[in-house]
């Protein structure tokens, strides 16, 4: 499980991301269900970390804008996992979206320091067929 | 896996890319494969689809280990939606 705080009307987790060195660095990002891709980091901290950088991209933006942007990759602990996860690169707070929010519950309590829990969910169970 | 530096532009990347995707994908994965990801070398115009985009990245590496790859989500013109405005994206 993992535990955030809404701030500002921002949903806030912690999460750490491993360097191309091992380096561990933890970043504070807002749970964004407006994007979907796995996380964001601003290109200095891809540089800081030596993300590998896989390829370019088109993203839509909020306001029907485009704009271009590099695609790295990263590992991340997420849920006392290491996942190796997409990372694009934005020159803005860091966002988790809902690729890195699959297969988990959300909920926020949007308040000034309501908490935000995400919860893996559990695979849904086949119901045994009855017998008639 | 060795590191790759961008050796074109962004819009270069872009520019190639797109021009390859329209030639050599489109015809052959749309619609079918739509919602998948196809990473495009735009040097050599080679090409991986994989409903992973890592691992289409990461065969296309493979092949071409300095490959300068344009990723693009089938049947869409974004790989994805930011659900903001970001100051510049410019990495």
């Amino acid at each position: 499980m993992i535990r955030g705080v809404v701030t500002r009307y921002e949903g806030i987790v912690r999460l750490s991301v491993f360097g191309r060195r091992g380096q561990r660095e933890a970043v504070e990002a807002v749970v964004d269900t407006g994007y979907d891709g796995f996380l964001t980091l601003p290109p200095t901290m891809i540089r800081e970390l030596e993300l590998e950088w896989l390829s370019d991209g088109h993203a839509v933006l909020a306001d029907g804008s485009e704009c271009l942007f590099g695609v790295h990759e990263g590992e991340v602990l997420w849920d006392r996992r290491r996942m190796l996860i997409r990372i694009d690169a934005s020159d803005a707070t860091p966002l988790v979206g809902m690729r890195l929010l699959e297969g988990f519950e959300l909920t926020m309590q949007v308040r000034q320091d309501g908490p935000v829990i995400i919860k893996r969910m559990k695979p849904p169970n086949k119901k045994p067929r009855r017998r008639r | 896996m060795a590191t790759v530096k961008r050796r074109y532009s962004k819009e270069e990347i872009a520019r190639r890319g797109d021009a390859l995707y329209e030639e050599k994908v489109r015809p052959l994965f749309e619609p079918s494969h739509n919602g998948q990801f196809a990473v495009i070398d735009i040097e050599t115009g080679e090409f991986e689809v994989d409903a992973n985009e890592l691992d289409a990245c990461h065969r296309l590496r493979a092949r071409f280990p300095k490959a300068q790859p344009w990723l693009v989500r089938i049947g869409s013109r974004y790989v994805c939606r930011f659900g903001f405005v970001p100051r510049k994206a410019r990495a």
